[in-house]
């Protein structure tokens, strides 16, 4: 089973308003073996979840125009896709543990590629066992 | 003239002096009578010479009607002829004599030889006439004369005395400190229980507020009953041990302080002098509660602690049954009142109320006037509502208003059940508290957005150094060699600084396009200005202008490495339009060498296609013509929504 599994078949939703930034973390996803999706608000997020039963993680930023940021954002994928492993990363100095939703990852901005890397990792050997 | 205003000083002098008291001729008319027996005449005066009148301070052997009387009038007064003359007068028969034969006293009062020696006070003003008088005509001895001069001086002496003890009640009465003599009461055991008032002065009525007459023969605890212990125990004690002391003490009946000495002076009697510093002990107490609202502020970082520490000032400062503070809806007129601190018998106001219902204050309130109502029934704007006022027991209130953006926030307030007169003092003890509340609370304001300004600037440099360290990843992916990955990084970061630093001039909310435009071409024109720029007036997001800065860095670099500007006579046009709200971008190379299509394309293709068009959320095309490379951009230039990143 574990030989089999194939990383690429589950794909990292990145949801970050900064064109530049966005890139940087589609290319450190693809490096985990992970493909992915980008929007740059939250509503796009939905619709390309709503589309892509593929996506196992959501890798959102906080601060992004439209009605809902990424804490939100990340609230409704826990609550509508409850499998779906959350990362936030925020450049705001604190993002408080009771704004997180259940079992969420913060990433304080600017991040660690390897930090990344290695949490998405672990989230693919979750998905192989 | 001369002798009309010698003889007014002379008057003044002799009004002013007391003597005119009609109480005091008992001691005169023994002199008078000494001065019958020693001359042996019938009748002995002592005069004092008035203005229209002469009164007869003492006297021996008038006949009546005139010894009732006590004075006569000019017209029958022969002392008045020893005052002006200032020198004895010495008539053996006035029925003879030029000046004095038609004065009515000879008829009248029968006086026919007459002896007088004038009369002065201390100050030497002449104000009447020891006279020794007969019924018939008597030539005066020397001897005679020697012993009334002799009289003449006791009685100036006795005069003298009189004028000083004059005086000093005179002090007595009118000093504004009260006084009390008094002696103290004892029980059966010799306890001193109480003490009782012999003598009190009008002050002592004032300061206490007694009608006058009222004390005299009666004892403390019957004048004040109720009255503090205190006020019986430490006049016991200044009897006891024969020492004097002072005080600062309050009359809680009468809601009063008095300052003052207690002095023993023997026999269980004592001396009280005092004044009433009420007044004094409230404003000591209101600048101690100053002091310590000033400690108190600078200890508080919100507008609550700041709100409570005023409301407690207040409470110690002034004299009020409820005082609390609320917060304000300026738009509604409603204010919301949490809490508030009410004497017994007062109920609380907390709750929601409606400045409307209780008249037109509120206009003062939001102009930031303090509002001090000493009659809710007489003022214009309660008056109609004094029955709202009575139903929640305020006859009298002051409220401070608390301004912030110049609209009012809060409301510290002070009621009073009775009608109450706020003092000239108690309104500038608010109004300095308003002031200190004011300057605390801007204090707080400048702290708080200094804060939110200090985290605004630590998310901005995060997110900076997110993009930088995106750049710097994205660029070192690429790069072929580590020379050309430093020197790719190095100028990609050099060009964002120049667009960070228009969009630090402009606070981060935006910029135009020409000044990006400018700015990013700032290090790539050629001293023969062969990149021309041209375009309407467009407003950019930070985002969106760090974007195009990046762009025009990129295809800067390939035009001067490949492209338009790595020969003698390439050109560039840059242009930008937006008809109809479509914002396009475009970049066009000419005359430069042949274009090939590159082997490789790298971050740079990437950021100016993809990255760069999606912050104008449109698309980007990079044209590898021969005859020059093309960039346009199409998309939307103002987002409305402008979560700016920069």
């Amino acid at each position: 089973m574990a030989q089999s599994f194939d990383p690429s078949r589950y794909a990292v939703l990145i949801v970050e308003d900064d064109a530049i930034v966005r890139t940087e973390a589609v290319d450190l996803c693809e490096e985990a073996g992970f493909s992915t999706y980008e929007a740059k608000n939250a509503d796009q997020a939905i619709r390309l979840l709503e589309r892509h039963p593929e996506i196992r993680v959501l890798f959102t930023d906080v601060e992004m125009p439209g009605t809902m940021d990424g804490l939100k954002l990340a609230h409704a994928v826990r609550d509508r896709w409850p499998p779906v492993t959350i990362m936030v990363t925020s450049g705001r100095i604190k993002v408080g543990k009771d704004d997180m939703p259940e079992n969420g990852l913060f990433f304080a901005k600017p991040y660690p590629p390897r930090g990344i890397i290695q949490a998405l990792q672990s989230v693919a050997a979750q998905i192989a066992n | 003239m001369q002798a009309s205003q010698f003889r007014s000083s002379r008057v003044e002098a002799l009004r002013s002096s007391g003597l005119l008291d009609r109480s005091q001729q008992e001691e005169f008319g023994q002199l008078t009578d000494l001065v019958r027996d020693i001359l042996g005449v019938p009748v002995a005066i002592v005069t004092l010479v008035d203005e229209q009148r002469q009164v007869f301070a003492g006297h021996s052997g008038l006949p009546s009607p005139w010894d009732e009387r006590g004075e006569t009038p000019m017209t029958h007064s022969f002392c008045q002829h020893v005052v002006d003359l200032n020198r004895p007068l010495v008539i053996s028969d006035a029925r003879i004599d030029p000046k004095l034969r038609d004065n009515m006293a000879i008829a009248d009062i029968g006086v026919v030889a007459y002896l007088g020696i004038p009369l002065s006070l201390p100050d030497g003003q002449v104000v009447g006439a020891l006279a020794a008088i007969d019924s018939q005509s008597r030539e005066w001895t020397e001897t005679d004369m020697r012993r009334l001069r002799s009289i003449s001086q006791t009685v100036e002496r006795e005069m003298s005395v009189r004028v000083s003890e004059s005086r000093w009640r005179s002090l007595f009465e009118t000093m504004q400190e009260g006084f009390i003599l008094g002696h103290v009461v004892r029980d059966e055991s010799g306890e001193i229980v109480d003490w009782r008032y012999e003598i009190v002065n009008d002050a002592w009525y004032d300061l206490v507020g007694m009608p006058k007459g009222t004390a005299v023969g009666r004892t403390v605890r019957e004048v004040f009953p109720g009255i503090e212990d205190e006020w019986v125990d430490e006049i016991a004690r200044v009897v006891r041990s024969n020492k004097a002391i002072r005080f600062t003490r309050q009359a809680g009946i009468l809601e009063r302080w008095y300052d003052g000495a207690v002095q023993p002076i023997g026999s269980d009697r004592f001396t009280v002098i005092f004044l009433e510093v009420t007044d004094r002990i409230a404003q000591e107490k209101r600048q101690t509660a100053l002091l310590r609202l000033g400690d108190a502020l600078r200890n508080r970082s919100t507008v609550e602690g700041i709100v409570l520490a005023a409301t407690l000032c207040i409470s110690e400062g002034l004299a009020a049954e409820r005082i609390g503070f609320g917060t304000v809806d300026d738009r509604t007129e409603t204010i919301d009142v949490h809490a508030d601190r009410c004497a017994p018998g007062i109920a609380s106001v907390a709750g929601h109320h409606a400045f409307r219902s209780f008249g037109s204050y509120i206009e003062d309130l939001k102009r930031g006037e303090t509002v001090a109502i000493s009659d809710v029934a007489d003022d214009d704007r309660t008056s109609a509502s004094a029955a709202v006022f009575a139903s929640i027991q305020i006859r009298s209130l002051l409220n401070l208003p608390i301004i912030e953006n110049g609209r009012l926030v809060l409301i510290v307030f002070a009621h009073v059940s009775t009608s109450h007169t706020w003092s000239e003092d108690e309104l500038n003890f608010v109004q300095q508290i308003g002031d200190r509340v004011q300057s605390a609370m801007g204090r707080v304001r400048a702290e708080e957005s200094q804060r939110l300004l200090n985290q605004e600037l630590a998310h901005r440099m995060k997110n900076s150094l997110a993009m930088v360290q995106a750049i710097a990843t994205q660029t070192l992916r690429q790069a072929r060699t580590m020379e050309e990955g430093r020197e790719a990084i190095g100028s990609r970061l050099s060009a964002l600084a120049n667009a960070q630093d228009i969009l630090t001039r402009a606070n981060y909310t935006g910029a135009t396009i020409l000044e990006i435009v400018d700015a990013a071409l700032a290090p790539h024109q050629t001293d023969d200005a062969r990149i021309e720029a041209e375009g309407p007036h467009i407003d950019l997001t930070a985002q969106q202008a760090l974007g195009i800065s990046l762009a025009i860095h990129e295809l800067a670099t390939n035009a001067a490495k490949y492209g338009a500007l790595s020969n003698e006579t390439g050109r560039v046009t840059i242009s930008w339009e937006q008809p109809g709200g479509i914002f396009r971008f475009r970049w066009i190379e000419s005359n430069g060498p042949n274009v090939t299509l590159p082997e490789r394309r790298g971050f740079g293709s990437r950021l100016i296609e993809k990255i760069v068009a999606s912050y104008f959320d449109g698309k980007a095309q990079l044209d590898f013509d021969p005859a020059g490379i093309r960039f346009t951009l199409t998309g939307s230039a103002h987002q409305i929504d402008q979560t700016s990143k920069a």
